[in-house]
């Protein structure tokens, strides 16, 4: 019997190196002569250049190069436009340096390279920009009002305009007997992973080969996307991820000016070039996130079934789009959530703002969407006196309605289709395990201390495993030991340890024996990236296609050699077996051997492959080819859904607005679990982020666009003693469109916690809330405002 | 960003203010991390001041320019200064209303800043904003009440001036007045503390407080 290893609670193989200072991250690495690079950076979020005055910077010792607009050649041209979208019709995106004109605080004007870091910098300190200040939008209401224009040949900073409509949502509105309606803001976030931004190139003049190291997502599209640009062959430029402390999406964007800059300033200066991101750069130059100001409604029945959904929301985009408009896309599809919504009209105006661009961060859209939907949800419950679960019972998609169309379209253009899940399952789970019964008598208790007690309730359903395809590589080596090597960059989520554990169960080996490398150009190059929860399913599916066909290998060659049929042998623990008794068997390293003819025996393994061996087996005969080795890909036919439901109670000090989340509850179901620990682990993250989200996280512009807390002095992001204790539950419910049965699990959890939250404090207090994240002093106004008579 | 304040300064009256404000040697050493101050005639002054928050620090230089001035009780000036930490315009208003024997200041000054400045200490601005405003003032009523000189030459006593004065060889150079140096002096704990309150304030003559008091409102 095979060991089973899916499914199992196994401890992540990354994390030794990790707490023992052995990563090696992108600043680890170091090229012998490598310099250093530093930009200057626009200082007004709307400007013209009128002059880029470098004369006080030439004396400095350590000074290499500097470059502007004017020194790019073929690289000078606006960086490539992700995902179109026919609602995008006025798509802009950046030039690699600032031309005439800078569009946000943070914007690359001009690259400097010297010995070190610090010459750097001081030589930016002493390039002097001139600029003429231009009127700025620095935020949706100032770009909605258009009397400044972020560029110049956009109307009305208008870039995008989206809508879908299922039914006569109209009608049903002024027929309902219940209208609820919510005006709601999602504040603007960011991701902040630990380790910021960062590439090094190192570009050999003879061989006229580029290798480039970046922290990025998506190594493979990276190396193509510079092959492009350079006019290299494509196996020319390799790219690297190496360790890379957190992407969260802010890494996927391709691409970033400096991505293209330091591997040109590689190619000229003919030597290692580096750049590292420091945390006030990566505040101004690496991208944004949420920003949507939603007017919705909700119209239902008297037993709060909803009949018909609207809203319209408005869209920071920033002063780009280099990936297109995918958040806004992505709300929208995401707006009818778990439910059955008969009818409804969604539409969104995406505006350009003079401030960092908006590109997805984990949820991608989606943690908007679900705040819109929930609170809507709620805002039912309290206009029929109804249950918050209740509601929710009454209007989730039935355990036997999938595969179900909500009516929107995914960002790949085709209908959403929800593949499978339990919903109700999911509901109940999570009332018990956050305790909900017990929470009216904890109310009463609270309010005896003086303390005002709420419940909060949210769900979701998350799209993952979608878009384009993963491949891998398996090989059996004559060592015994198993390689797997995919594309794909991995940023702490542990694919490692996953895709090991898959690659060893159907195998058959043992995990120690399984060796993953991921994010390296140089082993595979095919590969589409690490975005959307999407490596679980499809890398993971990937890994058992290369399995299955070495495995077919495996059990031909063992067959000619054990002179007994395929079907009578299995693959245990690395040995493949005859079935019976006795169990002659072989182990795969002798087979690895064996799959490998050899003229020179260089040990006693490699004799018996050599053609002198005694009983030679012709494995080209029976294999084709040498090697005990496979590719595997998968494509997904469409994205698989995962969903599930957080509840919180949260105790609220009437006196100063402290808030403590009591108990945190989340139950998520991403089809079969490959491994629960690290699932949790992806809950547990995902949920901090989102608490972030709930109270803290808040990039403030002020009107002239200039970015006020752009430090983590200011900008407040949760810390363990902010994160609460979480019971965590799994129901599974497979996913029919892949062998294994997955879905995504990453991005869940930051999704909900926002809603819940809000919703808890709402109910703790009475006093409607329509806007994350919420500090005390805030609910302290909120609550003085709704006091207020009028 | 808008900031208004009132100031009272005891005892002395608002001639002898608005003259105080006129005297480039007495800003000169009441602008907190003020090294230079230069008169370049055409009621303009060059003015190259320290200041940092946090671990933004950094020199800046700049211009101030009185505007309309009318004795004694109205007082404009405008700033543009610019450093590696980002650069600050701000405008100034000062109205001196005679109460008793002293002078009640009322300032209102509108400054603007960019760059890494705008964006990193905003909290510690917030804090010590009001208490900096005050500490420009305080220096100089301290200057007004000890009735100073405001030569130039006659400086160097107790607060050693960091910037030479002009030399003779170069009979057109600005008259330049030494400043404070910003780790000497009655403020020196504030400042070794990275809480060097808006230059522009400084510069502008009033501290320029901090747009966080608004942005902490809309929070």
């Amino acid at each position: 019997v095979t060991t089973r290893l899916i499914g199992e609670r196994i401890q992540r193989r990354e994390d030794v190196a990790f707490v023992t200072g052995a990563g090696q991250f992108l600043d680890d690495i170091e090229p012998r002569g490598c310099v250093h690079a530093a930009f200057v950076r626009s200082r007004l979020a709307h400007a013209r250049i009128r002059d880029i005055d470098i004369s006080a910077a030439l004396d400095v010792s350590g000074l290499i190069a500097i470059y502007t607009h004017d020194d790019l050649g073929a690289v000078d041209k606006p960086l490539p436009l992700g995902i179109p979208n026919p609602g995008l019709h006025h798509p802009r995106t950046q030039y690699p340096l600032a031309h005439d004109e800078t569009h946000f605080v943070g914007q690359p004007i001009a690259l400097v390279v010297a010995t070190t870091r610090a010459i750097a910098e001081d030589i930016v300190d002493r390039i002097l920009v001139d600029y003429e200040p231009l009127p700025v939008a620095a935020n949706v209401d100032a770009a909605e009002r258009a009397d400044a224009l972020v560029h110049a040949d956009v109307p009305g900073n208008l870039a995008a305009e989206l809508s879908e409509t299922v039914g006569d949502p109209d009608a049903v509105f002024r027929s309902a007997p219940h209208v609820v309606s919510r005006r709601l803001w999602v504040e603007r976030g960011a991701a902040m992973p630990l380790e910021t931004r960062g590439v090094l190139a190192d570009w050999d003049h003879v061989a006229e080969e580029l290798t480039v190291w970046d922290s990025t997502q998506s190594p493979n599209t990276i190396r193509l996307g510079l092959a492009g640009t350079f006019q290299l062959k494509e196996h020319s430029v390799e790219v690297i991820a190496p360790d890379v402390g957190g992407g969260f999406g802010v890494k996927i964007a391709y691409f970033y000016p400096e991505e293209v800059l330091i591997p040109f300033a590689s190619i000229e200066l003919r030597r290692p070039v580096k750049w590292v991101e420091d945390r006030r750069e990566h505040f101004i130059g690496s991208n944004h996130e949420r920003g949507q100001l939603h007017e919705a409604r909700m119209a239902c029945d008297d037993d709060g079934r909803i009949l018909a959904m609207e809203d319209k929301f408005l869209q920071d985009s920033g002063a780009f789009v280099p990936y297109g408009v995918i958040i806004p896309i992505v709300t929208m599809a995401r707006l009818p959530g778990p439910y059955k919504v008969p009818a409804f009209h969604f539409e969104a105006k995406i505006f350009y703002t003079n401030t960092v661009p908006v590109t997805p961060y984990r949820g991608a859209g989606q943690p908007e969407a679900v705040f819109v939907t929930e609170r809507l949800v709620d805002a039912i419950a309290d206009e029929l006196g109804l249950d918050k679960a209740e509601v929710r019972r009454r209007n989730f998609i039935g355990p036997d309605e999938y595969p179900y169309e909500p009516g929107t379209t995914d960002e790949d253009g085709e209908p959403t289709t929800y593949d499978s899940g339990n919903l109700p399952a999911v509901l109940e789970k999570c009332l018990e395990l956050v305790r909900a019964g017990d929470f009216e008598q904890d109310r009463v208790a609270a309010e005896a201390r003086g303390m005002k007690l709420g419940f909060g309730l949210g769900a979701y359903v998350e799209i993952t495993g979608g878009e384009l395809y993963e491949g891998s590589r398996v090989q059996v080596q004559p060592s015994g030991k198993v390689f797997v090597t995919t594309g794909i960059g991995t940023q702490g989520q542990g694919h490692k340890t996953v895709l090991a554990q898959i690659a060893a169960e159907t195998l058959g080996v043992p995990m120690a024996d399984v060796e993953v490398v991921t994010g390296d150009t140089r082993q595979f190059k095919w590969a589409t990236g690490t975005f959307a929860s999407r490596i679980g399913v499809i890398g993971g599916n990937a890994v058992a296609n290369a399995t299955t066909k070495v495995r077919e290998k495996v059990l031909k060659l063992a067959a000619a050699v054990l002179e007994a049929a395929e079907e009578d042998l299995t693959i245990e623990d690395g040995l493949v077996f005859v079935e019976g008794s006795p169990r002659p068997n072989i182990s795969l390293m002798e087979l690895a051997v064996l799959a490998n003819p050899l003229r020179v025996a260089y040990d006693e393994k490699a004799l018996a492959a050599s053609q002198f061996a005694s009983k030679p087996v012709p494995a080209m005969e029976i294999l084709g080819e040498p090697g005990l080795e496979a590719s595997g890909y998968f494509a997904p036919h469409k994205p698989a859904y995962a969903n599930g439901c957080h509840a919180a109670v949260v105790e609220i000090d009437p006196g100063t607005y402290e808030m403590r989340i009591v108990r945190y509850a989340a139950v998520h179901d991403c089809g079969k679990v490959i491994n629960p620990t690290l699932v949790e682990g992806q809950m547990f993250g995902g949920i901090a982020q989102g608490i972030g989200g709930a109270f803290y996280e808040k990039l403030h512009y002020d009107d002239d666009g200039q970015l006020m807390n752009a430090s983590f002095m200011d900008y407040l992001i949760p810390y363990t003693t902010e994160v609460p204790e979480m019971a965590v539950g799994h129901v599974e419910t497979p996913s029919p469109l892949n062998p294994l049965g997955l879905k995504g699990a990453g991005e869940a959890g930051v999704m909900p916690p926002a809603a819940v939250l809000v919703g808890a404090i709402e109910d703790a207090l009475g006093v409607p809330i329509d806007e994350a994240p919420l500090s005390p002093d805030r609910l302290f106004e909120l609550a003085q405002a709704e006091r207020r008579p009028g | 960003m808008v900031i208004e304040g009132r100031y009272e300064i005891d005892g002395v009256p608002p001639e002898r203010v608005f003259a105080g404000l006129g005297d480039p040697a007495i800003l000169a050493r009441s602008i907190p991390g003020c090294r230079e101050l230069a008169d370049s005639g055409d009621d303009t002054y060059e003015l190259v001041i320290e200041a940092g928050v946090g671990a933004i620090r950094g020199t800046y230089a700049g211009q101030v320019k009185i505007g309309e001035r009318r004795p004694h009780d109205l007082y404009e000036a405008a700033l543009r200064a610019a450093g590696s930490a980002g650069s600050v315009e701000a405008s100034m208003r000062a109205e001196l209303l005679p109460r008793g024997g002293g002078t009640t200041v009322a300032y209102w000054l509108d400054a603007k800043l960019a760059g890494a400045i705008a964006g990193v200490g905003q909290r510690v601005l917030s804090g010590a904003s009001r208490k900096n405003a005050t500490a420009f003032l305080d220096a100089l009523s301290k200057e007004l009440v000890a009735g100073n000189p405001s030569s130039p030459d006659s400086e160097g006593g107790a607060e050693a001036p960091t910037v030479a004065p002009p030399t003779a060889e170069e009979p057109d150079a600005p008259r330049v007045y030494g400043g404070r140096s910003a780790s000497a002096g009655t403020d020196t704990r504030s400042f070794s503390r990275g809480v060097v309150v808006g230059f522009a304030l400084s510069a502008a003559t009033f501290t320029i407080a901090a747009v966080l008091d608004r942005i902490r409102g809309r929070r």
